[in-house]
């Protein structure tokens, strides 16, 4: 699901869940990340620090390598595009994983055209690098079982994935698939 | 297979990392987002990128090994943060498509 409006607020305020309506306390955060840089070389400085934590915690590693390479994708959009500063959460409890990205940039003008596989306004000079393929939305939504973005311009981005823990064994009656 | 085994057959030059690791599986890109989305875990890297944050790329989707080609050279950065990582890295004076088919030839899929 992809959403441009005013829910943003209460999100950033309340920290409602997007996805599951929970209360999402940051402070209660199990693993929070600032990205406090603008240098495309650090990114992924955030996700990896993730799967570390996750491992340590005894996430499976299957679980924990969809969870970290998602959140690489939107810690990339942070620094590559939001024009400020953000913040990873991550939230784990006995059946799923949440992971918020938010950062209170530029926003995201046209979020159809963003979800698109290989639409990009990455300039030229980060293209060189290897970013910029249009793959990062989509990649977010491969991996993660159930994922939002909200968006608005001039007021930032808020990505929030949920990932089902079945390394857990646990049989949800259903795939986890929601086709976003 | 053993790194180092696909080192002696290919003639590559070792920067760093241990050669007793083991991969399964070869890709080939030099886009980020391509690598993030499709390469398996146990996987040797083929690619021209050499900056630092393939690093961080190699980590999250645990890919063991990168095999720079073209006679590029990796930044100082991206060889400390390898080590750190302990991310095997290997350089190539031929291109991607040459070494991604031997790799290929010696049974990486």
């Amino acid at each position: 699901m992809y959403l441009h409006d005013k829910r943003m607020e209460e999100v950033l305020e309340k920290g409602t869940s997007l996805i599951t309506g929970e209360v999402l306390e940051k402070g209660k955060a199990d693993f929070v990340f600032h990205i406090d840089y603008f240098d495309v070389n650090m990114i992924g400085i955030g996700a990896s620090k993730l799967k570390r934590f996750l491992l340590e915690r005894g996430v499976d590693e299957e679980l924990a390598r969809r969870i970290a390479i998602a959140t690489y994708e939107a810690e990339a959009n942070v620094v590559i595009h939001s024009e400020s500063d953000g913040y990873i959460y991550c939230f784990i409890d006995g059946e799923k994983i949440t992971v918020r990205v938010e950062d209170r940039g530029k926003g995201i003008e046209n979020l159809e055209l963003a979800m698109r596989e290989g639409y990009s306004t990455a300039p030229d000079h980060i293209r060189e690098l290897g970013f910029g393929a249009g793959m990062g939305l989509p990649n977010m939504k491969r991996y993660s079982d159930k994922m939002v973005i909200i968006s608005e311009v001039g007021k930032g981005v808020i990505v929030e994935m949920v990932f089902f823990r079945r390394d857990r064994g646990e049989d949800r009656g259903d795939s986890g698939k929601t086709g976003a | 297979m053993r790194i180092g085994e696909i080192v002696e057959k290919l003639g590559l030059e070792h920067v760093c990392g241990d050669l007793n690791t083991e991969v399964e599986h070869g890709f080939t890109c030099d886009l980020l987002s391509e690598v993030l989305g499709k390469a398996q875990p146990s996987t040797l890297w083929i690619t021209v990128q050499s900056h630092v944050n393939i690093i961080a790329v190699a980590t999250v989707v645990g890919i063991k090994g990168i095999v720079l080609c073209d006679g590029h050279e990796y930044e100082k950065d991206t060889v400390k943060k390898a080590e750190e990582n302990g991310v095997v890295l290997l350089k190539s004076q031929e291109n991607s498509f040459i070494v991604s088919g031997k790799v290929y030839e010696l049974g990486l899929r």
